[in-house]
């Protein structure tokens, strides 16, 4: 494989040569070599980067002959690999793009940055067997990734890809409910994710209460899940770890991309600051459902039986510019811009709710040494949410939000073949405003509320990737984190430890531990992510949470395209928070005094099986699992599952490049399929009367609810077909255009959203008809999503 | 192209259906217990309804009214028992010649009914408390105390108009910041009763302009605890202001009667248990003190 690869290596990468090393002098690569004393080890060390567009390649494989040794590229693209003075044969690969080979003497440290092509043929499928490898070679587990190519081939509600949507099915990981964008992962909590768009935190990852996520896929680049065998310089949340790292813009010439679809509309714009040194990407995208809403008011605006339509709309923004100072620093500057606008205007009425992120990184990477690599960030995130409600004269507003400064340092260094160490520290600021309120006539009446918290959170980690053998690999770490609030210190170390035994090959046995802190916490009765959630910090009262996960598995390379993998976990989830019965959420100063705290733990198994390269490519996944939270003054102190916990899940994912398309028109073909048993949920069993103060109808029920969590919702099951049909992908012509067809939910099935007992009154009459008895009550489902099938055009230019 | 129209016309079409769907469940049956519902007015007799809690899908003709219970409420060493209504029938109609089965009780507005009542009059005793006890045919104990609580008087109950000629209503009363105090503002448009067609009174009392349960905490600590309308009033309105000042208890079963009700409905509500004063059963014993006026817009 090596060997058929170099040929195309020497025609499409740009060679430069400091030091002869190779007799292959070609004018597509740059190699740099680094004369260096004598020793036993050579470092090998550079940057990866898509030669299309100049952006560095994240998670590239770089692999040596003897298949054992190897490394990926980090975020930002980088790749070092001690290997001792000897003849060696490397290969760089990337999923989608032609694997390089070539072999040399090693005799110095030696700086290779490369450039990857894709096939030189249209439907020539570049197979990355080496992917599987590092995978069998990583002591990482527990982690998934995924590339914006794959979201956009797989069908999506409204055509809207959606990488968290891609998450959710993978194994391990839940939706909350229909439709929603929330993530339960192995049994933690929504507010247990930590979600970082280019290392800045996101506090609200969804638009639409929850429908749509936040992140534009035509400026994504990569999302990493890690959801157990958490790397040392990840905390803060229990649960899981959403990296996600934006598009560069490309560095070699201007283009630009967009999108028509159902319900938004999208516009990338990309390119070169200077050419090859730096380079630009301005993204937008917006929905116009507002657009038809506004129409439809302001044509019924003189009928009087017209009920207003509020009008919705959510829009975001995303930046990024990134410059060469040198062949050693890079300067990268991104930006996130969302909004939610919520209106309601009618006679006398102006509702106004906004809500949405800000989040900004400034970065430096400093390749120290070809051993050492430095990043160093400045992050700024803010989320709020702020209702505007304006009765004439009479005004109320209702706000919260979080606000956060991180200044991070981040080394990695490879002091040897043997070992990847990785060091760093941060501190954030924090500020916490809960429950902002006011009301008032600007005369007679004026009221205020809610509070301001200011908070630190500190963190510093050190983590050994130790290669032991060819055969074991140990990970240890720990992360020493701290938060200061209201003149109180709390602080927790976090130790992290993976294991990994080759038995052979093909075949690797991994074990892991982590424990992980939680400082902030999220303010829901809901269950699932509103807007309205308020983000509170650790106190007196409200103790950090903390988690201790153990994760075992076995991964299985079947042959160079299969992977296999089967992973058991236990996770206990301590100091676990919930709020009385009736919690008073709003316009409350002391809101800590409504918190109840309990405990969770969550135990399951899941199996996982991909097939990345080839015609068809997809996976299937399944997960058993037991989800449960303890708390003694909730359902009389009895462990009761959440809405999250799901017995069974199963995935599947198949996309299929049609054979027998037009080389014209190539299609590709997707389908998903999702089971899951369905959410727990609770029903009042018994009823009671009450005739009120105010003679209310006597048969104005009171439910009793008894068990919580005790019962179920129908099982959720769905098909989900895409077809992306490309136009002229051959054409020399510099605009290309395909178009995307979803259907969501094929076979029509009415899944729950959630389950309520109604009263079934007599024709002609409801509840509020006077002295009326209903006829019966029966359990009803509520559904949000029938068959809906979308066209999307994209264009590229 | 026209065949991919087609078939989205097709499915689109399929789309518009109902997204409500009955489902069959299995519902364990619930330990019944007895509700009181009972609130006290200085002056007034005592009044009781005496109910059971029933399995959710029990058959609605199946009364509630509790019969042949002792229902006794005790004040200052005195134990007055209350008399059952007169029972006819166990039919649950309430629009038949007797509705409900008996001949019910009625407050002195004539706004509710109640099953168990007593010619003892209600006094206005600040230092001892009331409690209420029940004991049914089955071998069920229930029992409640409340204390009385004085009256927090109107402070402002007053409109004001915008431009365009509609009112808004405020109603406003002093809170005493050395105590822990709850309230209940309710406004009603009009009157508070009128007599329905059949022989219970149908209260208007049933659609309040507003109706808050607050507490002196938060936005009114050290303030005027104060609510207000929205411009939904015109000239030539009568408005009818009640500040009822409640214990914590009745305020507490106010909140979790309207979380446990919306709860149901809701896609987001959490499940919630109602909170009760009552011991070995479910419901609310207390006091009414509360301050009433009327204002009519000129």
């Amino acid at each position: 494989m090596f060997s058929e690869n170099s040929s195309s290596f020497c025609s499409l990468f740009i060679l430069s040569i400091r030091s002869v090393f190779s007799a292959c002098i070609l004018p597509v690569v740059f190699l740099s070599f680094y004369s260096v004393s004598a020793q036993q080890s050579h470092t090998i060390s550079g940057i990866l980067k898509d030669a299309s567009s100049g952006e560095t390649l994240i998670g590239a494989n770089v692999a040596l002959f003897n298949g054992y040794e190897g490394t990926v590229t980090n975020e930002y693209g980088f790749y070092s690999l001690s290997v001792p003075r000897d003849s060696v044969l490397i290969t760089f690969s990337y999923v989608g793009l032609q694997s390089v080979s070539f072999s040399f003497y090693l005799s110095a440290d030696t700086t290779i940055n490369l450039e990857l092509s894709e096939g030189l043929l249209i439907n020539e499928v570049v197979v990355i067997a080496s992917s599987n490898q590092e995978k069998m070679n990583s002591t990482q587990m527990g982690m998934d990734e995924i590339t914006v190519k794959e979201a956009k081939e797989i069908a999506a509600v409204f055509g809207e890809v959606d990488v968290i949507k891609v998450l959710q099915l993978k194994p391990g990981v839940q939706s909350g409910s229909e439709g929603s964008s929330g993530l339960f992962v192995r049994g933690g909590g929504a507010d247990q994710n930590h979600f970082v768009l280019d290392e800045a935190p996101i506090y609200n990852p969804s638009h639409l209460f929850g429908f749509f996520s936040t992140f534009n896929a035509d400026a994504i680049k990569n999302v990493k899940l890690y959801k157990a065998g958490f790397p040392a310089e990840f905390g803060g949340k229990l649960s899981s770890v959403i990296d996600i790292r934006m598009r560069e813009g490309n560095r070699k010439e201007y283009h630009i991309t967009g999108g028509l679809g159902l319900i938004s509309s999208r516009l990338t714009v990309e390119g070169p600051i200077v050419k090859n040194k730096g380079s630009f990407i301005l993204s937008g995208r917006r929905t116009y459902v507002d657009l038809f809403t506004s129409a439809f008011n302001e044509g019924n605006k003189e009928n009087e039986d017209w009920v207003q339509i509020p009008n919705y709309s959510f829009y975001d923004i995303n930046l990024k510019a990134n410059y060469d100072l040198g062949e050693k620093d890079r300067l990268f500057l991104s930006g996130y811009f969302g909004r939610d606008v919520f209106l309601y205007k009618t006679d006398g009425i102006d509702f106004n709710f906004e809500w949405g992120n800000v989040a900004g990184t400034l970065r430096w990477n400093h390749t120290v040494s070809p051993k050492m690599f430095v990043n160093t960030s400045f992050t700024f995130s803010d989320y709020l949410y702020n209702i505007q409600n304006k009765f004439d004269d009479f005004d109320v507003s209702l706000g919260s939000g979080i606000r956060d400064m991180n200044l991070k340092t981040d080394f990695s260094w490879f002091p040897s073949s043997k070992h990847t160490v990785k060091f760093g520290i941060n501190g954030i600021y924090h500020r916490f405003s809960v429950g902002r309120f006011s009301a008032g006539n600007g005369s007679d009446l004026s009221l205020e509320a809610g509070s301001l918290f200011h908070a630190a959170e500190f963190a510093a980690y050190f983590s050994d990737d130790w290669t032991i053998s060819s055969k074991v690999k140990l990970l240890t770490g720990i992360r020493l984190s701290g938060f200061f609030n209201e003149g109180k210190f709390y602080q927790a170390a976090e130790p992290r430890f993976a294991l990994k035994y080759s038995v052979h090959q093909n075949v690797s046995l991994k074990v892991s531990y982590a424990r992980m802190s939680q400082y902030i916490h999220l303010v829901s009765t809901s269950g699932a992510s509103l807007p309205t959630d308020v983000w509170y910090p650790s106190n007196d009262l409200v103790k950090p949470q903390f988690s201790d996960l153990v994760s075992a598995g076995v991964s299985v390379a079947l042959g160079k395209d299969f992977f296999i993998s089967g992973e058991g976990y236990y996770k206990w989830m301590h100091n676990q928070i919930d709020f009385k019965d009736g919690a008073k959420l709003f316009v409350n100063d002391e809101l800590d005094k409504e918190f109840i705290f309990g405990k969770g733990y969550s135990y399951g198994g899941e199996i996982y099986l991909e097939k990345k390269n080839g015609m068809i490519r997809g996976w299937i996944g399944y997960t058993l699992s037991w989800t449960w939270r303890e708390f003694e003054l909730v359902n009389d102190g009895k462990p009761y599952h959440p809405k999250h916990d799901r017995r069974h899940d199963i995935s599947v994912v198949v996309m299929w490049d049609i054979p027998w398309a037009r080389k014209k028109f190539p299609l590709t073909l997707s389908a998903t399929w999702v089971y899951g048993t369905g959410n727990a949920t609770s029903l009042p069993t018994g009823r009671y009367i009450m005739s009120g103060v105010l003679g209310q109808n006597p048969y104005q029920f009171v439910p009793i609810y008894t068990e919580r969590g005790s019962f179920r919702m129908p099982d959720y099951h769905r098909l989900d077909l895409g077809l992306v049909w490309k136009l002229f992908p051959q054409s020399k012509k510099r605009f290309k255009s395909d178009l995307t067809l979803s259907i969501y939910n094929v076979y029509n099935r009415r899944n729950a959203f959630f389950m309520y007992i109604d009263a079934v009154y007599p024709e002609g009459s409801n509840a509020n008809t006077p002295n009326q008895l209903p006829e019966k009550f029966e359990a009803k489902t509520v559904s949000l999503f029938p068959i809906i099938p979308t066209i999307t055009w994209n264009f590229k230019w | 192209m026209r065949y991919i129209f087609y078939f989205l016309l097709f499915i689109s079409l399929l789309s518009c259906e109902d997204m409500e769907t009955v489902v069959q469940i299995e519902m364990p049956p619930i330990q019944k217990e007895l509700v009181i519902e009972c609130y006290l007015e200085a002056g007034k007799p005592f009044r009781l309804l005496l109910t059971e809690s029933k399995d959710f899908f029990e058959n609605l003709d199946e009364c509630p009214f509790v019969r042949g219970a002792t229902v006794v409420i005790s004040h200052n060493g005195v134990r007055d028992t209350l008399t059952e209504a007169p029972f006819f029938n166990n039919n649950c109609d309430p629009d038949d010649i007797i509705p409900y089965g008996f001949f019910p009780f009625l407050n002195h507005d004539s706004t509710r009914f109640f099953n168990f009542g007593s010619s003892t009059i209600c006094p206005s005793d600040f230092n001892n408390p009331f409690t209420v006890e029940v004991w049914d045919t089955s071998g069920r104990y229930a029992t409640a105390t409340t204390q009385f609580i004085p009256v927090s008087p109107i402070e402002k109950f007053l409109t004001e108009s915008n431009s365009s000629g509609e009112f808004y209503a405020l109603l406003s009363t002093i809170d005493d910041i050395s105590t822990e105090d709850y309230y209940r503002l309710v406004l009603h448009k009009t009157s508070l009763t009128k007599k329905g067609s059949g022989s219970i009174p149908i209260p208007v009392a049933r659609n309040p302009k507003f109706d808050r349960t607050l507490d002196d905490g938060g936005v009114f600590a050290g303030k005027e605890v104060t609510t207000a309308s929205n411009y939904k009033f015109e000239s030539g309105d009568t408005l009818i202001g009640t500040i009822y000042h409640i214990d914590k208890n009745y305020h507490d079963y106010l909140e979790s009667v309207s979380d446990a009700q919306s709860a149901n409905a809701s896609p987001f509500g959490q499940p919630a248990v109602v909170k009760t004063n009552v011991i070995g059963g479910q419901g609310i014993f207390a006091f009414l003190s509360y301050d009433r006026d009327t204002i009519y817009i000129p």
